[in-house]
């Protein structure tokens, strides 16, 4: 039997913002780009990196020296002065801050040690390439987690649970609009949409805010914005309850 | 006189029929109830359990079991003492408590993980993460394609 065909494909790990401006990654891998070779996908993941390096800080990537190397902290000190790099200096409680150490000097380190920084933290990575069998796709529709804050409804980043998954994008489209009407209408009355003053005082106030899932999806890192008003809902008109995400399908040609 | 047959109508296209399927999520720590978003659907359980069961391996080496908050009070069906027991057990020092009396008191555990993670073994961090009955893993759920 001929073995199916396979596809390079270029996939962006799954970082998300977490406390204080830091990153957390979790499982799970989002695809960006599919090529019929490995090298064309090599050099795509090469490209990407060397984008997010420029914008990323590595020592926000997680809080801990756990989650950037292998090696423990002495080693990683020790590989970065083999390499020409004096990292910082512990402070009375021992510990070091590598966050601000690279915010002060990676300019001054120049690309090669920049280089060398990154080498050595080797689970801060971004893209990976992955061998896959060209498999169909899906569309899920998933219903959105919002949750109040005691202030607005916030969309949660990762979370939705599915209702149901279709072939075609144009069915589970309409399905998800089936079922944004009826969630409008029930939040409208529950939230008293029709008494909501849209005064020039409230001008920013937004009773929906889903700008975080918004980018995460999109891969955006800590500080990189959305448009103005992206992502924001002051009534329920526009809110999406629920969505469609696509999913791969294994085994259901 | 023979009648003008009447013109065919279209077929429409058939409705797929709808088949069960299978997913992999995480439920997560939530005022709603509420999952991870899955990224693929299966057609076998067993493929989904496979997957799962990557993804589990995955979360064991990056997350930190403590990060929300939690202790292994929380974590663990059989309590904090049971924990303390197996840390007992396997060799290792449990973090100190912080200054203060009664429910002030308290164990920074998320930082002890961070602080201990290269003197643990793998061995020893496996034999944690599988005291932790009550950590949330994830898991196949069946779903509807159609």
């Amino acid at each position: 039997m001929a073995k199916p065909a396979t596809r390079f494909v270029v996939k962006r790990l799954n970082w998300m913002e977490w406390h204080s401006g830091r990153m957390a990654r979790r499982p799970g891998e989002v695809a960006v780009a599919s090529f019929a070779t490995f090298d064309e996908a090599e050099a795509e993941r090469a490209r990407r990196e060397g984008e997010y390096r420029e914008r990323a800080n590595p020592f926000e990537c997680g809080r801990a020296v756990r989650n950037w190397t292998h090696l423990d902290e002495p080693r990683l000190r020790d590989w970065l002065m083999d390499h020409g790099v004096d990292p910082p200096e512990p402070k009375k409680d021992g510990a070091a801050d590598w966050s601000a150490w690279w915010k002060q000097n990676q300019k001054k380190l120049g690309a090669e040690k920049r280089a060398a920084v990154w080498e050595a933290l080797d689970k801060v990575r971004f893209f990976t390439v992955r061998e896959e069998p060209a498999r169909p796709v899906g569309y899920a529709v998933v219903v959105v987690n919002w949750e109040y804050n005691d202030e607005f409804y916030d969309a949660n980043t990762e979370q939705g649970e599915v209702i149901r998954v279709f072939r075609t994008r144009e069915r589970a489209e309409a399905e998800c609009a089936d079922n944004n009407d009826i969630a409008r209408d029930v939040w409208a009355e529950a939230l008293g949409d029709a008494e909501i003053e849209l005064d020039d005082e409230d001008e920013e106030f937004a009773m929906f805010d889903m700008r975080d899932r918004l980018r995460r999806r999109r891969g955006l890192l800590p500080g990189e914005k959305l448009k103005e008003g992206e992502g924001l809902f002051r009534t329920t008109a526009n809110v999406p309850f629920y969505e469609v995400i696509e999913v791969s399908l294994e085994g259901l040609e | 006189m023979t009648r003008k047959a009447a013109p065919k109508r279209a077929k429409k296209p058939a409705k797929p029929k709808p088949v069960s399927a299978y997913i992999v999520v995480r439920e997560m720590v939530s005022v709603n109830r509420s999952y991870t978003e899955p990224d693929r659907v299966f057609l076998s359980r067993s493929a989904a359990r496979k997957h799962a069961g990557e993804l589990n391996r995955e979360l064991r080496a990056l997350l930190n079991p403590f990060d929300d908050g939690r202790g292994p009070g929380d974590l663990m069906s059989d309590g904090q003492e049971a924990f303390d027991a197996l840390l007992k057990k396997l060799g290792l020092s449990a973090p100190k408590k912080s200054k203060g009396d009664g429910y002030l008191s308290s164990r920074d555990w998320a930082a002890w993980w961070d602080r201990t993670y290269y003197d643990v073994t793998e061995t020893q961090r496996d034999a944690i993460w599988d005291a932790l009955d009550e950590f949330k893993w994830y898991t196949v759920t069946k779903t509807t394609l159609e």
